[in-house]
This record gives structure tokens, C-alpha cells and sequence, in this order.
């Protein structure tokens, strides 16, 4: 039996099961959560290769796949990352008990959950910016649902993921045919930047962040920070797999510092607009437009401290989005709108969800003892250790983004107690809403906990460790 | 149409194997078609010319490849191209058509503008065209110039309006021309495969748009 074909059937089996409009929301966000988690676990520690005895039968996984001459494979180099990959659409799937947010939500995310961890076990690697692309076509079903009218980012983003798709498909045919190595320079200048434009969509550099505030306008909160979470995700690990996989890209200072330049640029204009704006929601991707910014410099340092530290960021930033995602939606949903002057004095109406988005924004910031600072702090003090002088756009990148924060926790608890009723939330939406703000904060007080295990994500990728 | 780029058979030669080949002229005509199908998705607005020109663009396209890959990489573009217009058909017929004559509902809209907006970028493919020499791999000036230019119109398309059906066609025909012109460069089962799936997944997209969400109002900015 080859492992990467029951991991398709079985996410085509959960996306049609978590379909089933008659399941009712809560069911529904259960099986895929968990089955999700379930796939995640699998991809990770299931034994490939070895013959095992199951109830008497006699079956050995392979890992690998054919398919028309290419083939998906569950290398030890990427399990991890497949993994990851899974257990982070869990992890926002069962937020989606609460959240609601939309009909295709489960059934789009999971197809697309499974496709992006198809496209990291696709070999040649970069083929897989085709199955990103139809991943951002199910995203497109995810944030446009028929109640919202979203569409303008959906298509934005699918327009996005075809122009990066083309441009990463010519740089594999380029590197295929020019055989670029180390040694030639002059042949790597002409691939790099094809190939840098492609990563660029999925790692969210302006301008292909453009997808993101119109979301912010129209998608329901908890997609929109679905969709960013698992496409952020899936673009450094296919960022992290061309440095790992091409010498050529590692050695060339230009991409280093056209990251690090990037990664500046991300940070001062999500700064400049995180703290003009009138909507939570689009305070908050700029705020992630930093978060982003910050992690691209951790990949332009160029060593392997920098993209261990980059995939931390990563994953703390899955925790701030799940938060934010969870409570914004709470907050807007009981106020009507997430503008500044209906959220003045949520905080007092609606104490958990408004505690709950302001720690997933913060966290995000990388404000101290939340999930996002322990990263942001290694990365400034290794930057500093490497004599980088990009080293201090990080803590100024997360003064803007919390300051931006601060802003924002000003008006939810500002003007005092609201005379309206407060409206009820559920017992699962409390519990869920305590759990996230838990998550956040012990995550940011014991990082040692979490970031080893983090990190061991991206182990598999050796090269970069050399 | 130097440095052997007008040659028709350097595919067919290097796969070694024997392949007809489309005649030089009927290779201008075809490529001279699809850019023409290119240019009425642009600027026509009725569903007939729109929907017709996609269908034509995927055609010709198919047909410049006939002899420089093997011939079912050729059909499969065609299949996956018409498959995406008869989705597109299906569904403009079952939802009203969302472009009136006016050309409303985006910015600069009007039918001189994008006549002139769609010559600079056909003069401009065509020139740069002529400069491009793809390493390692001999592509046909007219077909080259197909490809380039219908990524062009495709672009300009997305780039002028952000009305849904409008973003897809632009997309679909970005894809038309990117395809034509990577088939020949790679012309692997799998990816071929792959890339048709994306077609009608874009034209799946454009129907459940149209059918399911209905079009934002005017609040959104320019549609």
C-alpha cells in the first residue's frame, strides 16, 4: 500500500464527509479536526517501508506514489512538513465548531489541506506549485462563501497563485535545462529571479499581498486567517525546500539580501497601514504583513539558525491566527462589525472573544510572554551574534505591530461599560475562546516546550544544516 | 524570425520520432486566430463572440503544437480548453450574462480603450517575442509570439476589471498562452495532466461565482 495514496483517499473521504450539509456544524468540524490530526499523525509516524502485522495481514506503506511518470513521495526529508501541514488544518478546523465560517469551509479546506501536503511530497518538487494553485482554487470557495461577498480577494489570490505557479514552472524547466550549479553564476541570475517571483506570491511580498485587505473587508474573519495560516505555511516550506534542495540559491548573496530587502519592505508598509486603519480585521493583516516581514529576514540571514528560527515564527504565528481568527469573529459577530467605533467597549459586552482577538493580535506582533515574541527575540539576538544590520527592523517591526495592538486593545476596553445586552456565548465558544487566550500565553511564557519539537519539522531538510 | 526560431520541426526531431507538422503558413494563420480570439475576449461583451473566441483561442492553440509535441498533449489542451468554455457556456446560460453593451462595472472600461490598450500589448509581445531565445529548446516564432501574446491579453484582462467571469477569461487565456508555450517546453503526461485540470477548475470557479455567489454591490469599489 503506498502511504501517499491513502493519505489522498483518505482526505478526499473526509472532505466529503465533513460536506454532508445534514451533519450539523459541530460533527462536521469534529471529523475533520480530528481526522485531520489523524492524517497529521500518520504522515509523521507511521513506519514506511517495514512490514508490519495488522490483524493477522500482512502490510508494508511504501512511500511513494506513481502517477503519470512523477510521483508523491513521503521522504523523510518532508514527513515532517506533511505533517505540519496536517496538523495545522486540524488545528483550525476544530476551531471551526465555533466559528462558522461558511458552508465549504471544511470540505474546500481539507481539499486544500491535502493539497498543499500533496505539493510537498510532489517530485520534481517545484511541480507542486500547480497543486498550490488548485489549493488556492479551493481557498477561493473558502473565502468567497455565498453569504460574503469575497470574491474580489478570492480571485486576487487565485490570480496570484497562476502567475507564481507559471513563473515557478519555468524556473524548473530553466534549472532542468541550463543545469545551474555554484560554479556558474552568470546561469543562476537568470533563474533566480523567475524563480523568486513565484515564491514571492506564496510568501505574501508586496504586492502579491494584495489578495489580503479586501479579505480583511469582505471574507469571514476565521477563513481569511485560515486561508493566510496554511498558504504562508505552504510557501516557506516550498522556500525552505529550494534553499535546501539548490546550493546555487543558498551561495548567491543577492537572494539573501533580496529577502532581507523584502522582509523590510513587508515591515514598513504593514506597519505604516496596521496603524491607519479603522477595521480590526484589516489592522490585523498588516500586522501579519509584519509578522511576515520579520520571517523573511530570518530567512535572508542565510544560516540555520535563521530558517530554524523561521520556521518557529511560522508556527507561532498558526496559534496568533487561530486566535485572532476565533475571536474577531465572536467580537463581530456579537457587535454586528469589527470598525473602531462598534468595537469601542466591546471588551466590557464581550470579555472572552475580545481578550481572546487582542492576544492572537498581539501574539502575532510578537508582544512579550505571548506565542510570537520568544521567536522574534532569538531572531534579534542571532542577527546581532551574525553582525546583520538588518537586526534592529525586528524589534522595530514589532513595536509597530504592537503598538498597533496597543491601539486596538484601547478602543475594545475604552469609553467604558456598554449599556446593551450582552449577547450569550455558548459553553464550547467560552471554553474554546479561555483555551486559545491559554495557548497564546504559555506558549510565549515556556517556548522551550514547543519550538524544539517546531524545529524538528524542518530537520529533515539537511542541506540547510550543513 | 532569426536564429532558426522559424523551424517546425525541433520538438519533433528530439523526440526522434516522426511527426507532421504544421506548414509555416497555416502556422501564422493559426497563431494570427488565437491572438484574434484573444483580442474579442478583451473587447467584445456579447456571450456568443466571448465564449466562442475563448473556445477558438484554445483551438489554435492546440493546433500550432500538433508537430512539435506528441499529438495527445495537443488534444489534451484542446479537450481541457473546450471543456472550460462549455462549463463557462453552461453556467452564462443558467445566470444573466454580467456584461451589458456599456462595458459597465469597471475601470476604464471603454471599447477605444481597450483597443488601444490591446494593440500596444500585441506590438509588444511580437517585438519581444523576436528577441527571446529559450535555452536548450527551439520554439517557433509564431507560436512564441502566440503564447507571449495571449499572457499579455490575459493579463490586461485581469488588470482592467475585477468583475469575476471577466477575472476567469482573463485567466483562462493567460493559461491558454502559458500552456502553448510550456507543453512544448515540457510535455510530461503528468504535467500536462495537471495543468488541465486547472483550466476547468478556473472555469468550475467562474461558474460557482456566477450560479452561487451573486455579484458584490457597488460598496466593493470598481467590480
Amino acid at each position: 500500500m503506498s502511504a501517499p495514496l491513502i493519505l489522498a483517499l483518505a482526505t478526499l473521504l473526509l472532505a466529503i464527509v465533513s460536506g454532508v450539509a445534514r451533519l450539523g456544524r459541530i460533527p462536521a468540524a469534529l471529523i475533520a479536526g480530528l481526522g485531520s490530526l489523524a492524517l497529521g499523525a500518520v504522515s509523521l509516524l507511521a513506519p514506511l517501508d517495514v512490514p508490519l502485522q495488522v490483524g493477522g495481514l500482512a502490510i508494508k506503506l511504501d512511500p511513494s506514489l506513481e502517477i503519470l511518470g512523477r510521483s508523491l513521495e513521503l521522504a523523510p526529508g518532508i514527513r515532517s512538513g506533511v505533517g505540519f501541514i496536517f496538523v495545522i488544518g486540524g488545528y483550525l478546523f476544530l476551531g471551526a465548531m465555533v466559528a462558522d465560517p461558511g458552508r465549504y469551509f471544511l470540505p474546500m479546506g481539507i481539499l486544500a489541506v491535502g493539497l498543499l501536503a500533496a505539493s510537498l511530497m510532489v517530485r520534481p518538487f517545484l511541480y507542486s506549485a500547480v497543486l498550490v494553485m488548485l489549493a488556492a482554487a479551493a481557498f477561493v470557495l473558502v473565502l468567497a462563501s455565498p453569504d460574503r461577498h469575497a470574491e474580489r480577494a478570492a480571485l486576487r489570490l487565485l490570480a496570484f497563485a497562476a502567475f507564481g505557479m507559471m513563473m515557478t514552472l519555468v524556473a524548473a524547466w530553466m534549472i532542468d535545462r541550463l543545469g545551474v550549479t555554484t560554479g556558474s553564476p552568470e546561469r543562476a541570475g537568470s533563474v533566480i529571479p523567475v524563480l523568486a517571483l513565484g515564491l514571492a506570491v506564496l510568501l505574501f511580498v508586496p504586492p502579491f499581498h494584495l489578495w489580503l485587505p479586501p479579505g480583511a473587508d469582505r471574507a469571514h474573519p476565521y477563513a481569511l486567517a485560515a486561508v493566510a495560516a496554511l498558504m504562508q505555511a505552504a510557501g516557506l516550506f516550498l522556500a525552505l525546500r529550494v534553499l535546501d534542495s539548490f546550493a546555487w540559491v543558498r551561495a548567491d548573496a543577492g537572494v539573501r539580501l533580496g529577502m532581507t530587502a523584502a522582509g523590510i519592505l513587508m515591515i514598513v508598509l504593514g506597519g505604516i497601514w496596521a496603524l491607519a486603519q479603522v477595521r480590526l480585521a484589516r489592522a490585523f493583516v498588516y500586522v501579519l504583513l509584519i509578522d511576515l516581514g520579520i520571517g523573511m529576514l530570518a530567512l535572508g540571514s542565510g544560516t540555520a539558525i535563521g530558517y530554524q528560527l523561521a520556521m518557529g515564527m511560522s508556527a507561532a504565528r498558526m496559534v496568533g491566527l487561530g486566535a485572532w481568527g476565533l475571536g474577531a469573529t465572536l467580537l463581530a459577530a456579537g457587535m454586528g462589525s469589527d470598525e473602531r467605533h462598534v468595537l469601542k467597549g466591546s471588551g466590557f459586552t464581550l470579555p472572552i472573544p475580545a481578550v481572546l482577538s487582542v492576544a492572537g493580535l498581539l501574539s502575532v506582533a510578537g508582544f512579550p510572554l505571548t506565542a510570537g515574541f520568544p521567536g522574534k527575540w532569538g531572531l534579534t539576538a542571532h542577527l546581532l551574534r551574525e553582525g546583520s544590520a538588518a537586526w534592529w527592523w525586528v524589534p522595530a517591526g514589532v513595536v509597530l505591530g504592537v503598538v498597533a495592538g496597543l491601539q486596538w486593545l484601547s478602543v475594545i476596553f475604552g469609553g467604558g461599560a456598554r449599556t446593551e445586552p450582552r449577547p450569550e456565548l455558548t459553553p464550547l465558544a467560552r471554553s474554546l475562546g479561555i483555551g486559545g487566550v491559554a495557548i497564546v500565553i504559555l506558549l510565549g511564557l515556556f517556548p522551550q516546550v514547543a519550538y524544539p519539537l517546531i524545529i524538528g519539522v524542518i530537520s529533515g531538510l539537511q542541506a540547510l544544516f550543513a | 524570425m532569426g536564429d532558426g526560431l522559424g523551424g517546425n520541426g525541433g520538438g519533433a526531431a528530439g523526440r526522434g520520432g516522426p511527426m507532421t507538422t504544421v506548414p509555416a503558413l497555416l502556422e501564422i494563420v493559426l497563431a494570427a486566430a488565437a491572438c484574434v480570439a484573444g483580442v474579442l475576449l478583451l473587447t467584445a461583451s456579447d456571450r456568443r463572440v466571448v465564449l466562442a473566441g475563448l473556445g477558438c483561442a484554445f483551438i489554435a492553440c492546440s493546433a500550432l503544437l500538433i508537430g512539435q509535441v506528441p499529438f495527445v498533449v495537443s488534444l489534451a489542451l484542446m479537450t481541457s480548453g473546450l471543456a472550460a468554455t462549455a462549463i463557462l457556456f453552461l453556467s452564462t446560460s443558467a445566470a444573466a450574462w454580467p456584461w451589458s453593451s456599456a462595458g459597465a462595472g469597471a475601470l476604464p472600461e471603454g471599447r477605444p480603450f481597450r483597443l488601444v490598450l490591446t494593440a500596444f500589448i500585441v506590438v509588444a509581445v511580437v517585438g519581444l517575442s523576436q528577441g527571446v531565445n529559450l535555452p536548450g529548446r527551439t520554439v517557433p516564432q509564431p507560436i512564441l509570439a502566440t503564447a507571449m501574446g495571449l499572457i499579455g491579453l490575459g493579463a490586461l484582462q485581469l488588470g482592467l476589471s475585477e468583475r469575476s467571469l471577466r477575472v476567469c477569461i482573463g485567466l483562462l487565456t493567460a493559461l491558454a498562452g502559458f500552456e502553448t508555450l510550456y507543453f512544448i517546453l515540457e510535455p510530461a503526461l503528468a504535467i500536462v495532466a495537471l495543468l488541465g485540470s486547472v483550466n476547468v477548475v478556473v472555469a468550475l470557479i467562474a461558474s460557482y461565482l456566477l450560479l452561487v455567489v451573486r455579484p458584490a454591490p457597488p460598496a466593493d469599489g470598481p467590480a
